[in-house]
């Protein structure tokens, strides 16, 4: 082990081995591949629905469905507003509590608690230029938050200090996504956040949401999995 | 492709991939690379810090204080 | 200047001949290397206790969710992250640095050139990781794990990290000794691993994001190899070259380290993907990874078998050392922590840690009791040779092994049991359909974490008493009476 070339060459294949197996072979094989689709494919002959990806044509070889140019492709993109918010997401560091992956059912209870009526595919993601799985939850996933909590003020509230609708929670409160204002001389504003009395702040003042937390609440409620692909079905899993 | 394909695929790569290895691992040997190993692990040894002294102790611990090794 | 830039380029020149270089003695190398190597730990510690900071902010956020919350820069997720990349990137790279090149240098035994390039390398180092740490603080952070650091500190990391691969290929190149040493296998390769790693993650992350789940799967490559493939391999030279230098007796086997180096080689580069177990990527990558992890238990076991064998018949003169306490100290949770890292990546036990505290129990016993304790151990025995000075004080060393040691081990008790319990409790939906439930049955491991971090910061803080002392003040000049002092005269411990 004294031959510098020879030692050089062990320690350049044995990373690029590990690259190309690990990263260029699926990028390139797999998972690059991937494109939006529809739930269901069809024969491209018959026009047929098939179940899952590939059916046996009449001369009995494999063939890959294609999508239904009728029906909608998923996954969806991201709005405008969701996209800026998953922009926040990331800067306040939710990414070291929640994942957003829904493994299969039986394996961990992510079914049994209902964070997702169906596991999450590699396909869910392709669309997503940030991709966090995520590897704690000291939080619940997030995936399909959107199904399960649509409602827009709760999530506020929550934000605002976790303890209004979670009381015992570890996660972090985030007052400075809101502000605290006089309330204005026409009234309360339509936004404003319905305190408890013991969160309440002085007589005379409200508490809105600031751009940025209407935006990651967007973020929030478009997380959601409610859509079937040609590879998993929320019935069948 | 179907999953047939692939384990060929990586029966393939793998059997190239310990092909390989295996001739590394000749050529190293009749190379000499494995030779002679265990003078290597002497090298860290030299007149300063010879070999059998220990070069490092909580002084309450020393057995005898002499001479300080280096100015 | 001249001159130097043209011995510069007779260094880099590959047609210029090597005979130029003299071998030289061991007290000379170390002097020479003085300067870059104290930049690098005076930096390295001065990172450690800002890491240490950070991270007793963010424990307590753990259990007191409103404590320091009404600052955005202090909110839990960055806290957090900030703490990670400065013990990473800031006290973790800089001692790797320090420890790393010394070695190297010592194991060279050639005259060192161009000490220049590697204290500019070493300000533009910190430099970036300062920027970087402040800039997660600000919400520049990016969403890939252990890649937070904004991508405006890429270029100046490069650069920094390209003129320290030049120095090492240049202090390699006039080595004046017929073999090379264990330690040198691990360092050269570490040395190369890094920048490939750190280069091919930002490109496919940032510069040129790879579609879906490769991203994924190219986050946990970069974040396990960097622990695998870089603090690893230099904290293993660390080890290779202390236990015997201190000893004063060879390396129990040769032919072991061999295969030692080359399966840690081969299989560590694939086991990132355990952290994916479950996850929505092909399932033959995954079992790649879980395999490949299982696979490590070789370089470990033989890596341990050759590391303890060495010890056995030593342990007095291990406890009489404080640079071998630590060390030894480091390779002994080398071994407990990869076998527990291999077993967490099979499927049935994943099932349960995964996503769990367990996991970063896990993380500190690899980067805390065993790469950073061994950097401790090597710093005990570096600073008084680059230095000519003394510790100023014993018991302070004493101070820092004990609660360095008993906290980190209450750290790993208190996740890694509350961990496996929050994983039983997750998976079982049927008594703990409450999620919250769950959250609350975690505080008390969560207390005890915080509990262990205090007692790590004392003795950090013992640690850094001793070493400014040592550094700055002066006090530690060597008195040939010499209380405290670390030097042993050859005589002595025969
Ligand atoms: C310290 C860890 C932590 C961080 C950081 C964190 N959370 Fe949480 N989160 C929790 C915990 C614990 C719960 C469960 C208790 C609760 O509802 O508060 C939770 C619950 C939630 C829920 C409700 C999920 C459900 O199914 O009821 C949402 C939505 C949520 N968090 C969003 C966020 C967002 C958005 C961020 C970043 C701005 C964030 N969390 C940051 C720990 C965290």
């Amino acid at each position: 082990m004294n031959n510098l070339p020879f030692l050089f060459c062990g320690i350049f294949l044995t990373l690029a081995l590990s690259w190309v197996g690990l990263i260029l072979v699926p990028d390139l094989f797999q998972i690059g591949q991937l494109d939006r689709t529809t739930s269901e494919l069809i024969r491209p002959d018959t026009e047929e629905p098939i179940p899952g990806l590939t059916y046996r044509d009449d001369d009995g070889n494999l063939q890959y469905g294609v999508p239904n140019p009728d029906e909608e492709l998923f996954p969806r993109f991201f709005g405008g507003k969701a996209r800026r918010g998953k922009e926040h997401y990331v800067s306040m560091g939710c990414l070291y509590c929640h994942s957003q992956q829904v493994r299969r059912r039986g394996f961990g209870a992510d079914y049994d608690r209902g964070w997702g009526d169906r596991q999450s595919v590699a396909r869910d993601y392709i669309l997503q230029e940030r991709v966090m799985l995520g590897t704690s939850r000291t939080g619940p996933d997030l995936k399909d938050i959107g199904s399960r909590m649509p409602d827009e003020s709760w999530h506020h509230l929550h934000l605002y200090n976790p303890q209004i609708t979670s009381e015992g929670s570890n996660m972090p409160p985030y007052p400075f996504l809101y502000e605290t204002r006089p309330i204005p001389d026409d009234g309360p504003s339509p936004d404003a956040l319905s305190l408890p009395a013991e969160f309440a702040v002085d007589e005379g003042y409200e508490v809105v949401p600031t751009r940025r937390a209407r935006e990651l609440v967007a973020y929030l409620l478009e997380l959601r999995l409610d859509y079937d692909l040609p590879e998993v079905r929320r019935a069948e899993n | 492709m179907e999953w047939s394909n692939y384990i060929l695929l990586g029966f393939i790569g793998g059997g190239i991939f310990f092909a390989c290895a295996a001739w590394a691992l000749h050529w190293a040997v009749k190379d000499g690379q494995f030779n002679n190993l265990d003078a290597a692990s002497t090298t860290i040894f030299d007149d300063e810090e010879p070999e059998g002294i220990m070069t490092d102790a909580f002084p309450d611990m020393k057995r005898k204080q002499k001479e300080p090794p280096r100015q | 200047m001249k001159e130097a830039a043209a011995s510069f380029y007779q260094s880099i020149n590959p047609k210029a001949s090597t005979d130029i270089a003299e071998r030289a003695k061991l007290s000379e190398i170390d002097a020479s290397m003085k300067w870059p190597g104290l930049l690098f730990i005076v930096s390295g510690v001065l990172w450690l206790m800002a890491g240490t900071i950070l991270a007793i902010i963010a424990s307590i956020k753990m259990t007191n969710p409103d404590f320091l919350s009404a600052w955005e820069w202090m909110t839990f997720g960055r806290v957090r992250t900030a703490h990670l990349n400065a013990m990473a990137f800031g006290w973790g790279s800089n001692a790797v640095f320090a420890v790393g090149l010394w070695i190297m240098a010592r194991l060279c035994r050639a005259r060192i050139r161009h000490v220049g390039i590697l204290f500019i390398a070493g300000c533009f180092w910190n430099i970036a990781v300062t920027v970087g740490v402040i800039g997660i603080l600000r919400g520049d952070m990016l969403h890939a794990e252990w890649l937070e650091m904004p991508t405006y500190i890429t270029p100046l990391i490069a650069l920094s990290y390209g003129m320290i691969g030049i120095w090492g290929i240049i202090a390699f190149r006039f080595r004046q000794t017929d073999y090379i040493y264990v330690s040198q296998w691990y360092i050269l390769a570490a040395l190369f691993w890094l920048p490939w790693l750190y280069t091919i993650a930002q490109v496919l992350m940032f510069f040129e994001p790879s579609r879906g789940t490769v991203q994924s799967l190219t986050n946990w490559w970069f974040a396990h190899n960097v622990l695998g493939l870089w603090f690893t391999p230099i904290a293993v030279a660390a080890a290779y070259y202390f236990i015997p230098k201190v000893l004063g007796v060879p390396i129990h086997s040769y032919y072991l380290s061999v295969i030692g180096f080359w399966s840690l080689a081969l299989f560590y580069n694939w086991a990132g993907v355990h952290h994916l177990i479950g996850g929505p990527i092909p399932a033959w990558l995954i079992s790649a990874g879980i395999v490949a992890s299982v696979m490590m238990v070789i370089p470990v076991v033989v890596t341990a078998i050759n590391h303890h064998m060495t010890v056995v018949g030593h342990f007095k003169k291990v406890w009489m050392s404080p640079t071998l306490r630590f060390v030894v100290f480091g390779a002994v949770n080398y071994t407990l922590v990869s076998l527990l890292g291999s077993a967490m990546a099979l499927r049935s036990v994943n099932e349960v840690t995964h996503f769990t505290h367990f996991t970063v129990g896990h993380a500190h016993h690899g980067m805390y009791a065993f790469f950073t304790m061994l950097m401790f151990g090597s710093i005990y025995y570096i600073m008084p040779r680059l230095l000519h000075r003394e510790w100023p004080s014993a018991t302070l060393i004493r101070v820092h092994f004990w609660t360095c040691a008993i906290g980190v081990l209450i750290m790993i008790v208190a996740l890694h049991v509350g961990g496996w319990i929050q994983g039983l409790q997750m998976n079982d939906a049927g008594n703990y359909p409450d999620f919250i439930d769950i959250v609350r049955n975690t505080i008390p491991w969560l207390h005890a974490r915080s509990i262990s971090g205090f007692l790590i910061t004392i003795g950090h803080i013992a640690f850094a008493i001793n070493f400014f002392w040592m550094t700055w003040l002066e006090l530690g000049r060597r008195d040939p009476e010499g209380r405290p002092t670390l030097f042993i005269s050859p005589e002595d411990a025969r």
